[in-house]
């Protein structure tokens, strides 16, 4: 089938399968290879991207349920190959170790700012409680997702 | 963020982390070479059967299938997926590519290769398989009565040992015997990463696999010997890794997916989804140890007898090892009169055995101080004194191996600890009675630095070469685990060498380039490969020195490397900047600014941890919430100060799951992994307590800087201090791990039958 | 390979033509936090999949006619923010704010929770105790009106025909004098499926001294949810007050000794549910007064 979606703000028409999941698209068709595949099932949350604004697993979100929607993953969060302030709190504040769990993180944290520029600690935690980390223990994502709204909020 | 160093013990960034932050960096997982194919493993539904038949007509029909292989078509050559080094002793060889006897639910049975991982999966739900179903045994204990089902045909006993000091074991009258019996469980490493291979044979016949593995020599060892191809014509690359915990130490995938692009001649990716990563890499083992003691009536530990009984699974791997290494770690935590440890090894018809974080150091620092606390309850001790009268001094020998602990500084953590944590205050209050009970625990651990042992020696061969700017490059077989390794170094050699650490580029390892290393394991890469790289730069620097010298035409001893300089002692702005050292001494004298120095272990001192913890248990729910956590551990010397806080936070995270909710449940038929992470559950940022870091730096050992080691040590005493809170908090005696809300409320009413405390809300 | 055909219905009409083609072996597709996992592993293959996305106007929450009516493409994120339906329907809100991670909230649909039937599912409970109706709209286009308990006869499977499917939810909001309340007890506090999970609803008389009515409903215990009278009983006309709750708890064991006498998890369930009737009458006494 016919699917026209617009990823990371480029409009995008692809030919794909009725049964494909988002995330194969966006890894194999797109070769968008930030978005990480943890677990199939929806628990870890390393594939968790944005559809109109909205964090979804893109491992179970069926790739024909873009159509003509808005989708963005890590890879879009850059402008002109700048990080922005959120991707610059990450690596600044340690939020990074070994990085798979980084994307999905990222993108749930991008969500969460959308709508609540000033998030206690608690509803950070809550918000990011389906992004699974082996590595950090979560404090630092915690600060550095609080220091981006910070930052953002001292910016205005 | 006081320290005495220009560059070592601030805080740097992971190595790529830009890259990790936009999605750039590529994973094992991610890359695509043109004309690569995708690989699925067909796995076992059985504990035990012969493989009678392997149709695979109506797969190999499936559009895009390329090849359909098992042991009918590949080779039934045994191997041994822990080895590092050719001969290495205590590897079994027991494994082949594909079980013509399948052992376990999750062993390999055939592998289809297709033009997409669709594809792939379509053809295996078509393999048709016939199995002659055999008996099987699913834990260690029955593996080993006579009459058990044999897993292997040479016996279920895969190894055994009996090590003990020389002092006979004394029990003067007065003294307290204790006897407490510990299970600890299969754990899953949970790295975020799925595991994953790619490999590539090329028309000229040379191998080349792409691995996140922590050694890319030994990679090359099983993989060439099975495959019977020279060394040189088996490349191994170090690809950036999600996380591995150990269960990427073992090479599970990369023998396959070898064997798999040698057949098609075509690159071959192959990766596990969560379920296959579960049951079919690696688990920690499960293990039950019985502890028994003697104390004077001080508290003074006469002797310590341990025994040990270790499930390997399927396959012996690095069990034998993974077993012994248990029975050297308690003796260099507390002084004791005598110890002894037996152990013994079982095959069972259950997922394989391997190394996970702390490599039985946790495991056994889970049953030790469970007993310790039980012994403190009946001498009425305050645990932290217990602890104090037998925890080791500086300087102490480990009786076991006869080597020095080292600068011990674990009576430091425990006090240093405690004094933070405020444990005589909280440890005095008794659980107030109603339905959420709140207490204290402690525990301590021990590790080590490195693999130095009577058997292997501890080297790491690498070269640092200067450019033209004064730049470098180092050339190391480096293994990103995710503790950023690479910084580590890169910061001790900026340090030795007094640049900035970004003027030093640094690539992982790779078996055709990167000089000899064993690898990433043993916890060595500070302590080992970081002197290494410290005796590397301090030999360039020499080198840089001399050629000074030479340009100069004075003496070298009165010229001094700093700030990216060698200059006359004393005297301000004089001699060469190291860029004009590297230049002329190459067109005048054809001198060249690159060293390589294999850098050989001597030592191996503890490394240690004392962590406290704080929890709520809900008697009615039976869930524990852990509301607070610290850890002093005792590091020598923090290169990179924010790196190594953040591993002592994810190792807690792994010990809190190991203590309360994680656990590889074997069902009635052996099956493992059922459901992924629906049911195998990781502490989330919604349950991870607040946690406090203390890090004592005393830096009195050999490493770099004085550093030791973290990324284990950090994980070692974790589900110890937990348990230990949770029995204090129900009176309970709980010796098997996870406290699952069901086993907690089972000894709740036990307790109460036994007139324990009122497991009811009032 | 066999490929699903794919039908996308943007209206109702569509979706009641597309119904039509509809076999036992076709799948309809809401949010997918079900449906994918198994398509990937169970081998199940279906023969058309139709995607219940494009259908914006089922995703909605109104009162209309004195009734809260829900549509069944509405997600649990919509669900736990929408402000009248935490005032309306507490316990309702409350289980939507419990299901899974924000990520499966924002795609998770309250008809696809109900249509996948598991027996812990969040939404269940709740809504038997509100005595909910199910709009099912059928190949001919028309919406019939059942009530929920009706749909629910075994695990993971509903009584809806292969071409019906749920459009949308009704009940009665909760009047002044009525309070009402979800909880769950999972293996972890957050992000679990449900050992164990109930909804109540109580009114009280004008004191706020005694509980006249009662009604709970309960999830993870049989393999569909159900309300029980006899648990409810236990609180009718009774005083607020300790020994209420304590006996209140004891039913609810009583309860679960009942249901499932021979089932493993019974000596933990029995036990933990007493926590979770004291967790339900916490919520209840914080639960906001319509």
């Amino acid at each position: 089938m016919q699917l026209s979606t617009v990823v990371n703000g480029t409009r995008v028409d692809l030919d794909i399968a009725p049964d494909a999941r988002l995330i194969d698209v966006l890894r194999n068709a797109l070769s968008l290879t930030g978005t990480k595949e943890g677990c199939a099932e929806g628990e870890c949350g390393a594939c968790t991207v944005l559809i109109d604004g909205v964090a979804v697993n893109a491992c179970l979100v069926l790739a024909a349920q873009v159509q003509g929607k808005s989708v963005m993953t890590v890879e879009g969060l850059a402008s002109a190959g700048q990080p922005n302030a959120l991707q610059r709190k990450f690596v600044e504040l340690g939020a990074i170790q070994c990085g798979f769990c980084t994307p999905g993180m990222l993108m749930s944290a991008t969500a969460l700012l959308a709508c609540n520029s000033k998030p206690s600690h608690d509803e950070i935690r809550r918000a990011l409680a389906g992004n699974l980390c082996r590595c950090t223990g979560y404090a630092a994502i915690i600060e550095a997702v609080a220091a981006a709204a910070d930052a953002a909020g001292s910016a205005k | 963020m006081a320290t005495p160093f220009k560059y070592v013990g601030r805080s740097y960034p992971a190595p790529d982390a830009f890259r990790k932050a936009n999605g750039e960096l590529v994973y094992g997982s991610d890359l695509r070479l043109p004309g690569m194919l995708y690989a699925r493993l067909l796995l076992s539904p059985h504990a035990h059967a012969a493989v009678a038949s392997v149709d695979t007509q109506k797969a190999l029909s499936v559009p895009g299938v390329v090849g359909v292989y098992s042991h009918h078509n590949a080779p039934s050559t045994q191997y041994c997926r822990y080895r590092i080094v050719p001969g290495q002793a205590g590897c079994i060889d027991d494994e082949t590519l594909f079980a013509s006897t399948v052992r376990f639910v999750g062993d390999r049975v055939a592998a289809v290769v297709a033009a997409s991982v669709e594809a792939a999966s379509e053809a295996l739900r078509l393999i048709e398989v016939k199995y002659t179903q055999l008996p099987s045994v699913f834990c260690a204990e029955a593996a080993l009565e006579p009459g058990a089902a044999l897993v292997h045909p040479g016996g279920n006993l895969v190894h055994q040992f009996d090590h003990a000091t020389s002092e006979p074991a004394a029990s003067p009258a007065g003294a307290l015997t204790t006897r407490t019996a510990v299970r600890t469980q299969m754990l899953h490493h949970a790295a975020i990463e799925p595991h994953t291979c790619l490999a590539n044979f090329d028309a000229a016949g040379k191998l080349t696999i792409f691995s996140p593995c922590q050694s890319v020599y030994g990679a090359r060892t099983v993989v060439a010997d099975l495959l019977g191809l020279a060394y040189n014509r088996v490349r191994v690359v170090k690809v950036p890794m999600g996380g591995s915990f150990g269960g990427k130490q073992e090479f599970i995938l990369e023998p396959v997916t070898a064997y798999l692009a040698m057949q098609t001649g075509r690159p071959v990716s192959l990766t596990l989804d969560r379920e296959e990563c579960i049951r079919a890499t690696t688990v920690r083992p499960e293990q039950r140890s019985v502890i028994r003691s003697a104390v004077r009536a001080d508290g003074a530990l006469l002797y310590l007898e341990v025994e040990t009984l270790l499930a390997a699974g399927a396959y012996a791997g690095s069990s034998p090892d993974y077993a012994e290494a248990m029975a050297h770690k308690l003796t260099r935590l507390y002084r004791v009169g005598r110890y002894r440890h037996r152990g013994r090894v079982a095959y069972t018809n259950a997922p394989v055995a391997g190394g996970m974080r702390g490599w039985g150091a946790p495991d056994i620092a889970t049953c030790a101080e469970i007993h310790m606390d039980q012994i403190a309850r009946q001498l009425g001790l305050d645990p932290l004194d217990l602890r104090l009268r037998n925890l080791v001094h500086p300087g102490d020998i480990d009786p076991i191996t006869g080597r020095s602990v080292g600068d011990a500084r674990v009576r430091q953590c425990l006090q240093q600890g405690a004094e933070a944590f405020g444990w005589r205050e909280r440890a005095a209050v008794p659980p107030a009675p109603g339905r959420i009970r709140r207490a204290v625990g402690l525990a301590c651990g021990a590790h080590k630095n490195g693999i130095l042992s009577g058997a292997f020696p501890d080297l790491s061969t690498m070269t640092l070469k200067m450019n033209e700017d004064g730049s470098l490059d180092l050339n190391a077989s480096i293994h990103e685990v995710g503790a950023a390794s690479v910084v580590t170094l890169k910061t001790i050699i900026a340090e030795e060498l007094d640049v900035a650490p970004e003027m030093i580029s640094a690539r992982e390892a790779d078996s055709e380039t990167s000089p000899y290393d064993f690898g990433c394991f043993g916890s060595r890469m500070t302590y080992v490969c970081g002197a290494g790289a410290r005796a590397l730069a301090a030999k360039l620097r020499e080198r840089l020195i001399m050629a000074a010298a030479e340009l100069l035409q004075i003496s070298p001893l009165i010229l001094d490397a700093a700030d990216g300089r060698v200059r006359r002692l004393g005297v301000a702005g004089s001699g060469l900047a190291y860029a004009e050292i590297v230049q002329d001494s190459r067109m005048r004298h054809a001198r060249d600014m690159i060293v390589t120095h294999t850098y050989e272990g001597t030592s191996n001192p503890g490394s240690y941890s004392v962590q406290f913890a704080e929890v709520e248990v809900d008697v009615l729910t039976g869930l524990t919430r852990v509301t607070r956590m610290l850890t002093a551990v005792d590091i020598g010397r923090a290169i990179n100060r924010g790196m190594v806080e953040g591993q002592c936070r994810g190792a807690i995270q792994a010990g809190i799951g190991s203590a309360l909710c994680e656990e590889v449940v074997l069902d009635g038929a052996g099956r493992a992994g059922i459901g992924g992470f629906k049911n195998y559950h990781l502490v989330n940022a919604a349950d991870m307590p607040a946690v406090t870091v203390l890090l004592v730096e005393h830096d009195g050992d050999d490493g770099p800087y004085g550093a030791k080691s973290v990324g284990e040590i950090a994980t070692v005493p974790t589900a110890a201090a937990i348990v230990n809170a949770v029995n204090r908090a129900l009176g309970t005696a709980m010796t098997t791990l996870p406290l699952t809300p069901e086993r907690i409320v089972a000894a709740l009413g036990a307790a109460a039958e036994v007139g324990g405390r009122d497991a009811s809300c009032s | 390979m066999n490929r699903p055909e794919l039908l996308a219905p943007r209206d109702l009409a569509a979706l009641a033509s597309a119904l039509s083609r509809a076999t036992p072996d076709s799948r309809l597709i809401a949010g997918g936090t079900d449906l994918m996992p198994r398509l990937r592993t169970s081998g199940v293959r279906p023969d058309l999949l139709i995607d219940l996305s494009g259908l914006r106007e089922l995703a909605f929450i109104r009162r209309e006619c004195g009734l809260v009516r829900i549509g069944a493409m509405t997600t649990f994120a919509q669900m736990q923010r929408d402000a009248m339906l935490a005032i309306d329907a507490n316990c309702l809100s409350s289980a939507a704010a419990h299901v899974g991670s924000a990520q499966i909230r924002n795609a998770a649909t309250i008809g696809g929770n109900v249509a996948n039937a598991s027996p812990c599912a969040d939404a269940m409970p709740a809504l038997l105790v509100l005595g909910a109706e199910v709009g099912v709209l059928n190949r001919t286009g028309k919406v019939q009106r059942r009530a929920l308990r009706d749909l629910l006869a075994e695990a993971g499977k509903t009584t809806l025909a292969a071409d019906e499917a749920i459009v949308d939810f009704s009940f009665v909001p909760l009047s002044a004098d009525h309070r009402s309340a979800f909880g769950k007890v999972g293996a972890r506090s957050s992000v679990a499926v449900a050992e164990l999970n109930a909804a109540m609803i109580v009114k009280l008389d004008g004191t706020r001294r005694t509980i006249t009515q009662a009604r709970i409903a309960f999830g993870s215990i049989a393999p569909t949810a159900f309300v029980d009278d006899r648990v409810a009983a236990a609180l009718s006309d009774k005083p607020v007050n300790d020994a209420t709750i304590e006996s209140f708890s004891q039913a609810c064991s009583n309860m679960v000794s009942r249901s499932i006498p021979d089932r493993s998890s019974l000596p933990y369930k029995r036990h933990a549910i007493r926590g979770l009737a004291y967790d339900l009458w916490s919520a209840i006494q914080g639960a906001p007064d319509p």
